[in-house]
């Protein structure tokens, strides 16, 4: 590879450059995050770029880096705001944010959700994240994440399920299965 | 079941929207400015992968490339040499023997390159210092220093640092020392023995000659026009004693590298000591979680500090340099520092005191403009100094003190009607909090526990006076139950003296009824109001009247 015309840089990353930065984006929504993120994600690229090179499909692992990156961060800022709660005395702040379901923003419910997402395993964090929000075909998730198109499915499935607990009080009404 | 499906699609519709999320374009700029910088790195290290496989894949640097590859640094270059000499008079199991009672290398020297280069880029009249150490510490941990060129590695048992000089950067990993590195250079170096020897080194002795006060023989392994290596061992402990690495080039042999081996010296301060240097910037590996990693980076440089000046005899509140964002804990340990340990103190000195035990919570008076000083210190202590001793230092060393005045203040009386208390564990909150990104309000969960009655009295005191004007609420506990007031109790006596597992927050005149009501329904504890002479301790600036 190194010896073809178009560098590693134009051949792995430029080509996805924008949706690297949209996907980062899209799950931290705060500038420094988004850059911590993306920095992070350079440099797993940096330290795995021989596998990465050799990979069928790069550009799939590369996006997929990404989504780990900023899914890291996401769950680093839940334990912190975690225990911030748990052992000091709340920030005065908070006492000014609505709480109820009723009055919950669009978002306010999408950070709700990648709350709950920042809590599934993270095989199925990264399926449900490249399925839902990268918008990936299974099998460039199942390559990405090594494992068989049908594993893919099956961890953006239970993924699903798991965040249909998480975020019952999102439902329109409570939840009732009914037989 | 629709109910869960709409759930389901809701979720699925939210997530979708965010595909139609783009990036603001200020970030975008911050974000493509990253990426370019990226992309020059990335572009540099083609261009020198490039030059590794040209020379790799050519017939005549093919065995100079495995050369660099093997021995990195002189070390390596003298375990090569040993090993490819050794195994078969049984000198290498006796050195192997002899490594075991060995407590510290010391190997020191030069070599043309302080990081992996090629050939072509070597500058004969460039010597780059190098020292290596590797100890055992008194717990049968190893410890490991190097230093060549502009780069610096320190393995302290946790964690790896590797500092590099001309670009100001740290990078930080976990650590790799937990087998004897030297050993496990030499195991590794055995297993490579037989390729060396395909490749058709010769081997010529060299004699015995006296080096300091050692006699030592001597080995060359050599192949012609392209590698030589040259090793001395100690007749009598068989270890390697110096060694020297060459490389042909441009018809003759560059010297490349030269060692000497010491074994049991004493580790000096300087290098058992190190800390890594603060750079401009800190790279972390991506098995660790950087979460911790500033502030435990930030208790070693501290401990640094001791190595070379007296610790304290007591306390001491240093202020820290820079104003610096780290998630802290506490009690900070110090590295190899066992008598001393570290409270940070990065906030008002209001929220420092008001969380420290000032026994009983509610007697603390502070005016509000003491409360707002703000600090970002480290407090050195010494282990058994206690709370109040501590707070009452961090008062003098800012100019204050506190003074005990007596008050007629309203007091609480907690009374007990003796009925058979739940398990702590099945203790909750009066409030539940439904919705865990909503704030914590008045009776729900703030901490947990185990936690003794005489512990919710005082969360109970705490929230009721959270200004610290020692005018809010007292709690005199006349329940008789068993309490744990102690600092370092243990688990189990914590459980034998729990009531509860959760401890709610109770902040603010709302709280005052729900509190009662749970103590009451509970506990069976119910209060009498009555007014009594209290201590309360006043905050103020010293020498104030």
């Amino acid at each position: 590879m190194a010896n073809t015309d178009a560098g590693y840089y134009q051949r792995l990353i430029a080509p996805i450059e924008d949706r690297m930065m949209r996907t980062i984006w899209r799950i931290v929504r705060d500038t420094d995050d988004a850059d911590d993120a993306l920095q992070e994600a350079l440099a797993t690229v940096w330290k795995r770029l021989e596998r990465i090179r050799s990979h069928p499909n790069p550009h799939a692992v590369i996006l997929r880096i990404c989504v780990n990156a900023a899914y890291d961060l996401l769950r680093r800022k839940i334990r912190e705001r975690r225990r911030r709660e748990l052992h000091a005395i709340a920030d005065s702040r908070a006492d000014t944010k609505p709480s109820a379901r009723d009055v919950l923003s669009h978002e306010e419910r999408e950070t709700e959700i990648f709350d709950a997402i920042a809590r599934l395993s993270r095989n199925q964090a990264q399926a449900v994240l490249m399925r839902l929000v990268q918008g990936q075909c299974y099998s460039d998730i199942a390559q990405a994440l090594g494992c068989s198109e049908a594993t893919a499915r099956i961890h953006v499935t239970r993924g699903r399920a798991r965040l249909r607990k998480l975020l019952s009080h999102l439902a329109p009404h409570p939840l009732k299965e009914v037989p | 079941m629709k109910n869960s499906e709409n759930n389901n699609h809701e979720i699925d519709r939210i997530l979708e929207m965010t595909r139609h999320v783009e990036t603001p374009p200020h970030i975008e700029q911050r974000l493509r400015e990253r990426l370019a910088a990226f992309r020059e790195r990335l572009d540099a290290r083609e261009r020198s992968t490039a030059t590794a496989q040209r020379q790799l894949f050519s017939p005549t640097r093919k065995l100079a490339w495995a050369c660099v590859v093997t021995v990195a640094c002189v070390a390596a270059a003298v375990v090569a040499s040993f090993l490819l000499t050794a195994p078969r008079n049984g000198v290498y199991a006796a050195a192997m023997e002899a490594l075991k009672s060995v407590k510290t290398v010391r190997i020191s020297g030069w070599s043309l390159y302080p990081e992996q280069q090629f050939y072509e880029e070597l500058d004969p009249s460039q010597h780059y210092p190098l020292e290596i150490w590797e100890w055992v510490t008194e717990n049968r941990r190893y410890r490991q220093y190097y230093r060549e060129g502009h780069v610096t590695e320190w393995d302290d048992g946790e964690r790896r640092y590797r500092y590099h000089e001309q670009r100001d950067e740290l990078y930080v990993s976990l650590s790799t020392v937990s087998k004897r590195p030297m050993r496990a250079q030499f195991e590794k170096l055995a297993a490579e023995l037989g390729e060396f020897v395909q490749r058709g080194y010769t081997r010529t002795d060299l004699g015995e000659r006296t080096i300091g006060e050692s006699q030592a023989k001597g080995v060359r392994l050599e192949m012609p026009e392209r590698a030589r290596k040259e090793a001395w061992f100690d007749t009598t402990t068989n270890l390697p004693i110096e060694a020297t690495e060459y490389v042909w080039k441009d018809g003759a042999w560059l010297q490349l590298s030269e060692g000497t081996i010491v074994y049991d010296q004493e580790v000096p301060i300087r290098i058992s000591g190190y800390a890594p240097p603060k750079a401009k910037q800190t790279h972390y590996d991506s098995s660790i979680d950087p979460e911790f990693e500033r502030y435990n980076l930030h208790l070693r440089r501290l401990a640094a500090r001791y190595h070379e000046a007296p610790l304290p005899d007591r306390m001491e509140l240093a202020p820290r340099e820079v104003e610096e964002k780290m998630e802290s804990y506490y009690p900070g340990r110090l590295p190899d520092i066992k008598t001393h340990w570290v409270r940070p103190i990065h906030s008002s000195l209001g929220s420092y005191l008001r969380t420290g035990k000032w026994a009983p919570h509610g007697t603390l008076r502070m005016p509000p403009d003491l409360q707002n000083i703000k600090l970002n210190h480290d407090l050195i202590v010494k282990y058994g100094v206690s709370t109040r001793e501590r707070n009452e230092f961090v008062l003098n060393s800012l100019g204050l003190e506190v003074v005990e005045v007596t008050e007629d203040r309203k007091v609480w009386v907690a009374h007990y009607d003796g009925r058979p208390l739940k398990p702590w564990e099945q203790v909750k909150a009066p409030v539940p909090r439904e919705d865990p990104r909503a704030p914590i309000g008045p009776g729900m969960a703030s901490v947990f526990g185990p936690f003794s009655m005489v512990e919710l009295f005082e969360g109970f005191a705490y929230g009721q006076d959270y200004d610290l004007t020692a005018t809010g609420l007292v709690i005199v506990d006349e329940t008789g139950l068993a309490t744990v007031r102690a600092e370092g109790d243990s688990k189990k006596s914590r459980e034998a003296a729990a009531v509860s597992n959760e401890s709610p927050r109770w902040k603010g005149d709302e709280s005052v009824e729900i509190a009662r009501r749970w103590f009451a329904e509970q506990f069976g504890v119910t209060f009498t109001e009555d007014t009594r002479p209290m201590t309360v301790y006043v905050v103020r600036k010293r020498n104030a009247s």
